[in-house]
């Protein structure tokens, strides 16, 4: 007999990077596509580790080897809790196939078991790509001995256990709050928002804990540790200290919290699924309708899509979000302090010169665009029934995008602008160059959507994150263009007003060569 | 004789203390052709969902074959199948990916797997597109699918919502005759359907259902009578607005 938690996690691996359709697909196009975005995200990794390895190696230059597995596993947990909180709403509550999989003679503690193992492996990945370089070049580095150096690398396997279930504990329970309330997505939207601040705002706090121990780069790490993560500190002394005995204890936290994790949830699946499936009726009392027009109708409809999926709302947000939060806190710190407090000489100078840039960052991490026509999923033939134009349907989704990215923008550049007190012409660029990035990243958005759509999700989670194409093309590709920008601009300030025109004119002309491309697509086509 | 499926006294309640079924109770025997009918949002495919153990419940008990759902609930699903009326099959693998994956499930083994598979694929005509994505399929052939996946191991206790939607008249001819030969092996089958005409001719045994509250229940014939079915339907159901 075929161990049942194998065959639920085989059919899940099936489906990650669409491994199964390069294999099955009888589409040559399909298989071509596939092979190279396969290509490309093994090129995606590869350059990750590099960067990964350079910084490794700076640190290590630096002299301050000793403290590379304590920085790598906090990095490697910071990430993990934060990327895994983006995703945790669609990991064990309210899967499609959640029927199909909970009527096979399966335990729910299998199922649990099945659907965390993918969590993890995605973390892992993770662990590998910041972790293993630190490794290797504290083996050549360091004196740990044989054994501290194998704890260091086995450690990676252990390493994203706890934040992993920290961060899905958080996202369940808000889950299951939420279902009391009456709008269960706004409420849970607020909740998970005001979650990350917290992570966010916590790790910037536990960074200016110990202002005096800033010279000390490895008192101050080991003391964050300490304070923000103990499992860090376990790891930090059993390689320094060669003692298997931390070690263990590390991975026996890690396993017991697993385990509880698991056994709760399990014990508690069916019940918190059949909450969520659960829609209690309210009865229809008639009241005259408003007439709009198609247009009006879809975006109406897109724009309540966006509300009704925390995972979508909360992923396509979060810049926006943070950027309004630092735009606020900046305005009770004066920017000279700022200056005083990092320690770089001419900050405030720099940074009102590159402040639409920065703004234009935020900007780049939110695309609802980029999952709109993937979330139509299975009821795309509706979509594809209703008599517009395909146009029509990508700009109704174009057109929540820029609403949802619009009055964050408009709110921080009023802010930013007013605090810094920037020049004419930095004023008008401040406007400008954020609404350029805003149109820009809407349409790169939609149609990178259009290119790589993934309508057979069982959860949004895949549609939405879960290694969904368009998404992570989108965020690449928008990231890239207003970070590197934004370095130039550090580096030649003196002309900086140009570069930021000069961009603004080549995003203005790609927006429009990708636009006219979106005007081409037929919806059966996609 | 063992009912092979017994509920007893099920309620499903609701937030804001919403009955969808209330106080339901029916028996399904060995070699049984159970069909369960109703308006839409009757309770059928909530009290469906409990008895294939997806779905917690208040009240009550349902028993599959000895076992408790609640209490047993894998040894239930060992000898049960279900289908639902919409089958969401997975679209990124391959028809005969999908089978063994069912057959792995409930530790069928090879030789039959492979004869059931034979057989089942050939009845309903799919056997050439197994090699295909499911992402390719129709509907009634998804329909197909997931029924032969359902067949393979001869479940005791074959759970069916809608199971005929979809379907062309070759394969309902088919399910029909499956249906039949699974029960003359002492399973049983618990359906639910709108086709009162499919029901009047293959079921043993009927229950109607409104409003979480079972209206009418026992042999075909007795509820019957001299009338159809959909005038038995039409008469209570419009005798208890």
């Amino acid at each position: 007999m075929k161990n049942r938690y194998l065959l639920l996690l085989k059919m899940q691996l099936y489906n990650l990077f669409g491994i199964n359709r390069i294999l099955h697909s009888h589409s040559k196009k399909e298989k071509r596509r596939n092979a190279a975005l396969g290509g490309a995200a093994i090129l995606i990794v590869g350059l990750m580790i590099i960067y990964s390895t350079i910084i490794s190696m700076s640190l290590a230059d630096m002299g301050t080897v000793n403290i590379l597995p304590t920085i790598s596993v906090l990095i490697c947990s910071l990430i993990t809790l934060v990327l895994t909180f983006l995703k945790s709403f669609g990991v064990l509550i309210g899967l499609r196939d959640y029927d199909m999989v909970t009527s096979l003679p399966v335990k729910n503690s299998e199922v649990v078991l099945s659907r965390l193992t993918m969590v993890y492996l995605t973390n892992l990945l993770i662990s590998i790509i910041v972790e293993l370089p630190s490794v290797v070049i504290f083996w050549i580095n360091a004196d740990a001995g044989i054994s501290g150096n194998i704890m260091f690398l086995l450690s990676l396997l252990f390493l994203p256990v706890i934040p992993m279930i920290i961060s899905l504990g958080l996202g369940v329970l808000i889950s299951v709050i939420s279902f009391q309330s009456k709008h269960k997505n706004i409420f849970s939207l607020v909740l998970s928002t005001l979650m990350i601040l917290l992570i966010v705002v916590a790790s910037i706090r536990a960074q200016n804990m110990n202002t005096d121990e800033i010279l000390n780069v490895g008192i101050l790490f080991s003391g964050m540790a300490n304070k923000l993560y103990p499992p860090a500190a376990l790891i930090s002394k059993a390689v320094e200290q060669q003692k298997w005995s931390y070690f263990l204890a590390f991975v026996g936290m890690s396993v017991l919290i697993g385990a509880i994790f698991v056994a709760v949830a399990a014990h508690y699946y069916q019940e918190m699924n059949t909450a969520a499936f659960s829609h209690s009726a309210i009865k229809y009392e008639e009241k005259g309708l408003k007439v709009s027009s198609p247009f009006k109708a879809m975006y109406k409809r897109e724009f309540n899509r966006y509300f009704s999926c925390t995972i979508y709302a909360l992923n396509s947000t979060i810049g926006m979000v943070l950027l309004l939060v630092v735009s606020l806190l900046l305005l009770f710190i004066s920017p000279e302090a700022l200056e005083q407090q990092i320690g770089i000489v001419g900050l405030s100078q720099m940074l009102r010169r590159v402040l639409p840039l920065v703004i234009a960052v935020f900007i780049t991490m939110t695309s609802t665009a980029s999952a709109s026509l993937s979330l139509e999923g299975k009821n795309r033939w509706l979509m594809c029934s209703v008599p517009v134009r395909a146009i029509d349907i990508f700009n109704s989704k174009i057109a929540v995008n820029l609403t949802v990215i619009c009055p964050f923008a408009l709110a921080s550049v009023v802010l930013l602008g007013l605090k810094m007190g920037v020049s004419l012409i930095q004023a008008v660029l401040l406007f400008i160059v954020p609404a350029v990035y805003a149109c820009f990243i809407s349409v790169l958005g939609m149609y990178m959507n259009v290119k790589f759509p993934k309508y057979d999700w069982t959860s949004e989670y895949y549609a939405v994150k879960g290694g969904a194409i368009s998404v992570l093309a989108t965020m690449g590709v928008g990231m890239l263009s207003s970070l590197l920008p934004l370095f130039s601009c550090i580096a030649f300030q003196n002309i900086s007003s140009l570069i930021m025109v000069v961009v603004s004119i080549l995003l203005l002309v790609f927006s429009f060569i990708l636009y006219g491309q979106l005007q081409r697509y037929r919806l059966y086509e996609i | 004789m063992q009912a092979v499926l017994e509920i007893k006294n099920f309620t499903k309640e609701y937030s804001q203390g919403k009955k969808a079924v209330d106080n339901l109770s029916l028996s399904v025997m060995p070699g049984e052709i159970h069909g369960f009918i109703g308006h839409n949002g009757a309770g059928k495919t909530t009290t469906i969902r409990a008895v294939v153990g997806v779905m917690g419940f208040n009240e009550g008990e349902i028993i599959i074959d000895g076992h408790s759902v609640k209490s047993e609930p894998v040894k239930c699903k060992l000898l049960t199948a279900y289908i639902p009326d919409n089958p969401d099959l997975y679209d990124y693998i391959t028809g005969i990916q999908y089978l063994n994956y069912m057959a792995d499930m409930f530790s069928v083994g090879r030789k039959q797997r492979e004869e059931r598979i034979r057989k089942y694929a050939e009845f309903f005509g799919i056997t050439d597109s197994l090699g295909n994505l499911v992402s390719s399929y129709s509907h009634g052939m998804k329909q197909k699918l997931a029924l032969i996946g359902a067949f393979l191991h001869e479940p005791k206790l074959l759970v069916l919502d809608e199971p005929f939607v979809g379907l062309d008249p070759e394969a309902a001819f088919h399910l029909k005759a499956i249906m039949r030969e699974l029960c003359n092996r002492g399973s049983a089958i618990f359906f639910s359907t709108h086709v009162l005409d499919v029901a009047e001719k293959l079921c043993d045994k009927v229950s109607i259902i409104k409003q979480g509250k079972m209206i009418i229940s026992g042999n075909m014939e007795a509820v019957r009578g001299s009338g159809s079915l959909e005038d038995v339907f039409m008469e209570v159901v419009e005798n208890e607005k």
